[in-house]
């Protein structure tokens, strides 16, 4: 009985997910690389002590008239656990969204719109598509984790064995207060901010670098001068905290960096 | 959670109440107290440099609260060299000796329309190098002023020299009320041309250069010297005015030079 469990659990940990998603839960993890990619969905990634991973998940796409063309994808495997979060943009209907000056909402679709409809005290019309998701997952503090965002913002919270984060378009802001046990921390966005928050008694050395933006800190003044550059078109810092130890790339390509100890 | 609207079109239908979001602006200032030695401007995109009778430098600039970075409060700007944004809007001052910086260290400030006013008495260097230019404006200086400038237009109002001024892909427009014999007066487009208004009584030894452009002026410059007088090998004028004085140089190496003579 107890292996006719297990192996359902196991098929079960392969399978896919549509709509307007719930809880889900992750046992008897196979790796402890997993890989999280998402599209339009805004994530939240948190450690903590429990041995399996659990996904919260909540969407509406259209006033949850399309929340199908959201697929969810669990795979549990000894080469990797991965996670994936899809919207099917290309069969959702366009609509018309408008709102008033209170900020309440009309959608129609764009097919049934009157373009008479002119000179009502609007504050905007758009024309498009409306998402609006959030997946938060619990891993455990063991873990490997690669993260891929391309259109949501992304929160970490917690410490994890290593930490690898891509985003696009969406922020980063990670509060790791205990970094002294993970291997190492990478945070990188393309075209908005990275803000990252660690406890001050933290042995880390910190890499950041920007193209297009700023670093912010609240870093005590080193006591050590080490390499920072300045570039003309981006800048690039080094800075050695509590004698270092963790490294910690951050960079955000277009946008600024915010380090905060705490 | 953020919500995505994905859009094909976008009208925005801005009610009249909304155009009052864009934000109040506050003038902020950084004073130092200093009326001798030397002020050095290092890489300002847009600043205006006018001298008064004054004993501070001051350092100003309209912020608007748009501007402001929520993030960023109780944060510091990360920047290479070390330095603090002790002005709130991109830029450093500080002092070593008798020489005071005034360096902008933030590419995001509200660096447009800085203005700082300069005791007179005090040496001016302006220096900066990346394609960031906007204005320069030096106006109503009478003492020594050096810059060094890529890509600026440089525009000069009230000055009376001594003074170098080079810009590479830059124009110059300098008017002078007055030009003072204390020291030499140097003038240097490579790209551009440079248009200068001298007033009548000026006295000096001039020199109108332009290699690949030509020499236009009003004035009656007593010629000691015009180069081969060959019209492919450019222009090169040397002479008088007004019986001679102050070294007096005007010199666009692909452009045209203009000397006026004030009304």
């Amino acid at each position: 009985m107890k292996l006719k469990i297990i192996v359902l659990l196991a098929f079960a940990l392969m399978y896919s997910d549509r709509g307007l998603a719930q809880n889900q839960r992750i046992d008897n993890l196979r790796s402890e690389n997993a890989s999280i990619k998402t599209d339009y969905m805004d994530v939240r990634i948190e450690s903590w002590k429990e041995d399996y991973i659990e996904i919260q998940s909540s969407l509406i796409i259209n006033m949850s008239n399309e929340n199908d063309k959201h697929e969810l994808t669990i795979v549990n495997k000894k080469e990797g656990i991965q996670i994936s979060s899809k919207v099917d943009i290309s069969n959702i209907e366009k609509m018309v969204i408008r709102t008033d000056k209170e900020g309440n909402k009309t959608y129609t679709p764009i097919k049934e719109w009157n373009e008479n409809e002119k000179g009502r005290s609007l504050n905007s019309i758009d024309f498009g598509y409306e998402i609006d998701g959030m997946i938060t997952i619990y891993v455990p503090e063991s873990m490997k984790i690669k993260m891929e965002s391309i259109y949501g913002d992304v929160n970490l919270e917690g410490s994890f064995k290593t930490l690898k984060t891509y985003s696009t378009y969406g922020l980063i802001e990670a509060n790791l207060q205990n970094v002294s046990g993970m291997e190492n921390i990478n945070l990188n966005s393309t075209y908005d901010i990275v803000d990252l928050t660690i406890g001050e008694s933290s042995h880390a050395h910190l890499h950041l670098s920007t193209s297009y933006g700023e670093i912010y800190s609240n870093l005590p003044a080193q006591k050590n001068g080490t390499t920072t550059k300045n570039y003309s078109c981006g800048s690039s810092n080094e800075y050695v905290l509590n004698e270092g130890s963790v490294p910690i790339h951050v960079n955000a390509t277009y946008d600024n960096i915010y380090i905060r100890t705490n | 959670m953020k919500t995505y609207i994905y859009l094909v079109l976008t009208l925005a239908l801005m009610c009249a109440s909304t155009s009052s979001m864009q934000g109040q602006t506050a003038k902020k200032e950084h004073k130092t107290t200093m009326s001798t030695g030397t002020l050095s401007i290092i890489d300002l995109d847009d600043v205006l440099v006018e001298g008064y009778n004054g004993s501070e430098v001051v350092v100003s600039s309209m912020v608007a609260e748009s501007e402001e970075n929520e993030r960023a409060k109780g944060l510091k700007l990360m920047n290479a060299m070390g330095l603090d944004d002790n002005t709130g809007f991109g830029i450093a001052v500080y002092q070593e000796g008798t020489e005071l910086f005034v360096r902008q260290i933030s590419k995001s400030c509200s660096c447009s329309d800085v203005t700082i006013q300069v005791p007179k008495g005090m040496k001016i260097n302006v220096s900066h190098s990346n394609y960031n230019a906007e204005n320069l404006r030096i106006k109503n200086v009478s003492s020594e002023l050096e810059i060094t400038t890529n890509h600026h237009d440089v525009r000069l109002e009230d000055v009376t020299g001594p003074m170098a001024v080079k810009t590479v892909y830059g124009s110059i427009d300098a008017i002078f009320t007055s030009l003072s014999q204390t020291g030499s007066v140097s003038l240097y487009s490579v790209y551009e041309l440079v248009d200068v208004t001298i007033p009548s009584q000026s006295k000096m030894n001039v020199t109108l250069s332009a290699p690949y452009g030509s020499v236009y002026s009003n004035i009656n410059v007593d010629v000691s010297d015009h180069g081969n007088g060959s019209w492919n090998s450019g222009t090169t004028i040397k002479g008088s005015f007004n019986g001679g004085g102050v070294e007096f140089s005007v010199k666009s190496a692909y452009e045209d030079v203009y000397l006026r003579q004030a009304n």
